[in-house]
């Protein structure tokens, strides 16, 4: 047992040296912890409430005050910043996690079983890799309404077939190989095998894809709010923008920081994804 | 090569009734009649309309027969009718197609031609300082949302120093003619233009780096430079050629990207073309000409894909024979 654990802890070790080689992905990793860290204590890094207005002090510039000044009710827009990371990031991640998921299990059943249930889940991948997904999110929540988890529920299932794809390629070589055979013939089921056997060792790429994917929800969040679809109930970076639009000739401050941090987030994830993509694949790297 | 061609054309089949199928499983799932959807949901449409759609969209008849009404009805290029403007949904869409072609053809050709030049010098020494300002920079602008990327540049450009209009396609009330009319769309062109630019050019500048370095590697590069070509006639001539080819596919394979892009950029600036239409029909609630656009959209995207198969044929025989 303790064999095992030090061979796990030296893989990650492994991993990790490889990774840090990829200076902008390391910054991009750094950026993520920290706001998640702010997006968890929100509550005590400002004193300011992001949602109770003040017209005293309405559309200030930055200043000492107000890092990033105040918007039209004379809220700071720094703490609605901050706060705003909480939802901004939770669509991610939440949409990310819908989408991996989906699309993990439907690349299984394609590539574990084949046949028709294969025929027909690739079918429909093929039509979601080419119409333009953005568009097909935007008229759901359009008909459906733009509540904040119909947001994250719509961008999830609309954008698993990117992952389904790769988890099928992978378990289609994964398949044939010895220690599959040998589960097989010691009388595993077909559950046991694809969720023990081939989807661990089928991790890499997805891992890669969840970072993407992150990045892109995120975005796909924000043009939603851009576009005046998200929920107007919470607060998103994407939310932030879209009001601030109204007053961007009188104070370009409210718009230019909310769009500055969704820039960043989409950034880093963008960063970790390409630093993971180094680290799991050394063979790549080495061409 | 016919065989290819048709073979190509008939894989489109199943995409296009696979569009016309999620219209029809959007229209059914959505909330409320879907008479009450395709009427729109503010402006109230009459009861003898409603009547009227009830019967072609044939909602008495089993499911199936109405999903057969509905795809012929799609198929013959009959997209709806859009109670908001009155006017039938094809129409309203196509008379904004110039406009945003106008846009997203300038676009591609800003990137392609400024990411061959960046690319090829940049792969020219990798690892130089240029190419690593090059790449970080693309890196940059591949991550950059674009709506945002437009508001910053019309606050600098526009509202600080004043040196492009505002928004619009051209000035209002300046009734221009002829070359003045020309100068002035292209000045409300070029910021639009740029926005949409910027991660198309960061993706060709990218891409066109790692298959120039990939061609620079091959024996016929080795070959050229010894038979004494100039620098210049080995990168364009004999490497830019063949690096070229993966690019090909992508800028076929991008148009649902830059679509995409274009919907909100063209919000950013209020450019009349088919995003323009989008922003307002979500903001009148207009579920026909959603729906329209997604189509229309989808199967000009599937066709694109198609164009880009049969280009990749021409330009490669491998690709044909396979």
């Amino acid at each position: 047992m303790t064999y095992k654990k030090d061979t796990q802890t030296e893989r990650l070790l492994d991993f990790w040296r490889r990774y840090k080689k990829n200076r902008p992905a390391v910054g991009g990793l750094f950026v993520i912890v920290c706001l998640i860290l702010v997006a968890a204590l929100a509550n005590h890094l400002t004193s300011y409430d992001p949602w109770e207005s003040n017209f005293g002090e309405k559309l200030q510039p930055p200043s000492a005050r107000h890092l990033m000044g105040t918007d039209n009710f004379g809220r700071d827009v720094l703490s609605r910043v901050i706060y705003g990371s909480r939802i901004t990031l939770l669509v991610g991640f939440a949409a990310a996690a819908i989408t991996i998921s989906v699309g993990i299990v439907m690349g299984a059943l394609a590539g574990y079983f084949g046949g028709i249930i294969e025929n027909i889940i690739m079918r429909i991948t093929e039509l979601f890799m080419v119409i333009p997904t953005f568009f097909l999110i935007l008229l759901i929540v359009a008909v459906f309404g733009g509540s904040i988890w119909n947001v994250i529920i719509i961008i999830g299932v609309t954008t698993w077939p990117g992952t389904a794809r790769v988890v099928r390629a992978s378990f289609l070589s994964l398949k044939e190989k010895e220690f599959v055979e040998a589960a097989k013939l010691a009388g595993v089921g077909n559950y046991r095998i694809i969720f023990r056997h081939i989807i661990p060792n089928a991790m890499g790429p997805v891992i890669v894809l969840t970072s993407l994917r992150v990045a892109s929800s995120i975005l796909a969040e924000a043009g939603l709010s851009f576009l005046g679809l998200g929920d107007l109930n919470h607060v998103t970076w994407g939310q932030l923008l879209y009001k601030a639009q109204l007053y961007m000739r009188i104070s370009w401050w409210s718009a230019i920081f909310p769009g500055l941090m969704i820039f960043l987030a989409v950034l880093s994830f963008n960063l970790v994804g390409d630093g993971l993509t180094d680290a799991l694949n050394p063979r790549l790297k080495e061409r | 090569m016919r065989e290819f061609l048709l073979k190509r054309t008939v894989q489109i089949i199943p995409l296009i009734l696979g569009i016309i199928c999620i219209d029809f499983l959007i229209i059914h799932l959505a909330p409320g009649d879907p008479t009450q959807m395709l009427g729109g949901e503010l402006t109230g449409a009459p009861p003898e309309y409603q009547e009227k759609l009830r019967k072609d969209l044939g909602l008495d008849k089993p499911l199936w027969v109405q999903l057969f009404i509905y795809i012929k009805t799609i198929l013959s290029g009959n997209l709806g009718y859009s109670f908001v403007y009155r006017s039938s949904v094809f129409d309203l869409i196509m008379k904004q197609v110039p406009n945003t072609l106008m846009l997203i053809l300038t676009s591609m050709l800003f990137s392609i031609i400024l990411g061959i030049f960046l690319g090829v010098n940049a792969a020219r020494k990798p690892y130089s300082l240029f190419d690593n300002v090059t790449t970080s920079v693309s890196l940059l602008g591949y991550s950059i949302p674009n709506f945002w990327l437009g508001v910053v540049l019309l606050l600098v450009f526009s509202l600080r120093f004043g040196i492009f209009p505002v928004q619009g396609m051209y000035t209002v009330g300046g009734d221009l003619t002829g070359l003045d009319h020309v100068i002035d769309v292209a000045r409300h062109l070029f910021l639009p233009m740029i926005v949409l630019g910027t991660s198309q050019l960061a993706m060709y500048t990218r891409l066109i780096r790692t298959s120039m370095l990939e061609v620079l590697d091959q024996d016929y590069i080795l070959t050229a430079k010894s038979k004494g070509c100039s620098e210049s006639q080995v990168l364009f001539d004999h490497a830019l050629k063949n690096a070229l080819l993966p690019t090909v596919t992508v800028i076929g394979l991008n148009l649902g990207f830059v679509l995409t892009g274009s919907i909100l950029t063209e919000t950013v600036f209020a450019w009349p073309g088919i995003g323009r239409l989008m922003y307002d029909a979500i903001f009148m609630r207009d579920y026909p000409l959603l729906l329209g656009i997604f189509t229309l959209i989808s199967i000009c995207v599937v066709l694109a894909t198609l164009l880009t198969d049969i280009t990749y044929g021409f330009l490669d025989p491998r690709i044909r024979y396979r």
